[in-house]
């Protein structure tokens, strides 16, 4: 696993249209290795789309998008990063299963003892001969951070994955994003949530309508946010 | 209808005294029909699963064509192996008109039209479902298709039974091509009507009543398994 960094992501100038609606608008973003990077924004405003475009799932129609190394598709090797839904995505399978699947480059007794370290590290090791599609929104998504952990990535994308979760689910979660973010992997993560953006993050990118307003330090931004759209986002949830 | 009770007794007697004529029909017509629904599965899932994935040049002119086989009636799928398979035709060499390897080819060209637009439409939610996911674990085409098989094994063993549903109740195709042998070729379709017009009907309603169950338990378990896959989600 001693790989070279894949960081900084390096966004320059990046559009993403769909016919004539432009969605992602001039984007000059740089992630680097050491914050835990909170994107904040409303309902549509291009966060997940964002995330997307890092991830290769969709391709930007302008700019570029450029990693420090490397991250083309080699055949059976898992990509140096992962991403989080905000509704899981699983199987119809065991959650031992689930997991394993994603260790497709491991023989099959390293890939099980692997997938037994992810459900120690999220604290489901009792499920793990559960059909994974029957648990709760809860321990699904719990499912997939410990299946995400399992490949261990260097960047980890998170798109609002406490958006359905109740508050000790939250918890649990921003508890093993915060290890996850400890341990040394980088955390890029949506969220509409603002308490838990504060909780959380190091960093917050702030999206509006496509474009970033602003890019700054979290205790800054929530001491001063400098956009007039953060200011009234922050004002309309109680933070300022 | 004192002929129509008695002939409907005669073939109830038929069934339960195990005829022999009549299970050796029956036993042909599940040859063809499985072997020509196993072909087009073979076929039609790969190209329903790519057509629901990918967008290739030549991705709309496919589904206008596959529409278009889906609705050709029976009959002009027969003429069309018949031409194919007439010593005049492309496959003329191989000699394989009236065999029972004919009805195999007319009926796998009758139904893997319909396996195919049915299995895009089982591949396409789930692409959209696992897609996603699937690429970003860096999954291989072929694991990819395993797992959207497995994915979607119920709703494709309906798509299966729909298949072989049509292919069973079939006549025109495998007449055409099969010309409905004695002994060799001879079906329950092409076998109802010709004891029909021979005017022996309790071995044509024998027959029938044989395809009308079959009907019965191919629904009963395509509504199983459609209520399976409704009771996993």
């Amino acid at each position: 696993m001693a790989n070279a960094s894949i960081l900084p992501l390096t966004l320059k100038s990046v559009d993403y249209h769909v016919q004539q609606h432009h969605l992602i608008k001039q984007m000059d973003i740089t992630f680097d290795h050491k914050a835990l990077t909170l994107i904040l924004g409303a309902n549509g405003a291009g966060k997940t789309l964002l995330l997307k475009l890092c991830c290769g799932l969709i391709k930007n129609t302008g700019g570029s998008l450029q990693w420090a190394e490397d991250v083309s598709r080699k055949k059976g090797k898992p990509l140096p990063f992962s991403l989080v839904f905000h509704k899981p995505v699983l199987l119809q399978r065991s959650v031992m299963d689930n997991i394993c699947f994603a260790l497709q480059d491991l023989p099959k007794l390293s890939a099980i003892s692997r997938a037994e370290a992810a459900l120690k590290w999220a604290g489901i090791e009792t499920l793990a001969e559960k059909n994974a599609t029957l648990l709760s929104t809860g321990q699904q998504q719990l499912v997939a951070i410990a299946r995400a952990w399992a490949t261990a990535p260097q960047v980890l994308f998170l798109d609002e994955p406490t958006a359905n979760l109740d508050p000790d689910a939250t918890e649990r979660m921003e508890s093993l994003i915060a290890a996850l973010h400890q341990q040394g992997t980088k955390i890029i993560m949506s969220t509409h949530n603002l308490g838990q953006a504060r909780r959380l993050a190091d960093e917050i990118i702030f999206v509006d309508r496509g474009r970033i307003s602003e890019q700054r330090d979290a205790k800054q931004f929530f001491a001063k946010p400098q956009s007039h759209v953060a200011q009234r986002f922050l004002a309309t949830e109680g933070f300022l | 209808m004192n002929d129509f009770s008695t002939s409907f007794f005669q073939a109830l007697g038929l069934l339960f005294h195990l005829d022999s004529d009549l299970w050796e029909i029956v036993g042909l017509s599940f040859k063809v029909s499985l072997s020509a629904v196993m072909l087009a599965t073979f076929i039609g899932l790969p190209l329903g699963a790519a057509l629901a994935i990918k967008k290739f040049p030549g991705h709309t002119a496919v589904r206008i064509i596959v529409d278009t086989f889906m609705a050709m009636p029976p009959v002009v799928i027969g003429l069309i192996a018949y031409l194919l398979l007439s010593r005049a035709g492309p496959l003329g060499v191989f000699g394989l008109l009236y065999t029972p390897t004919a009805m195999i080819i007319a009926q796998t060209l009758l139904i893997t039209p319909i396996i195919v637009a049915l299995s895009q439409q089982v591949f396409g939610p789930l692409w959209l479902k696992f897609g996603e996911q699937l690429r970003l674990l860096n999954t291989s085409t072929g694991r990819t298709l395993n797992t959207l098989l497995l994915e979607g094994r119920q709703q494709l063993i309906t798509v299966w039974l729909a298949g072989f549903g049509r292919a069973i109740a079939e006549i025109g195709a495998v007449m055409m091509v099969g010309g409905n042998i004695d002994h060799y070729t001879r079906v329950m379709t092409t076998a109802i009507a010709l004891e029909t017009s021979k005017g022996n009907l309790e071995m044509a309603m024998a027959l029938g009543i044989i395809l009308m169950l079959m009907a019965l338990l191919i629904n009963i378990l395509a509504h199983t398994f459609s209520r399976l896959q409704r009771g996993l989600t």
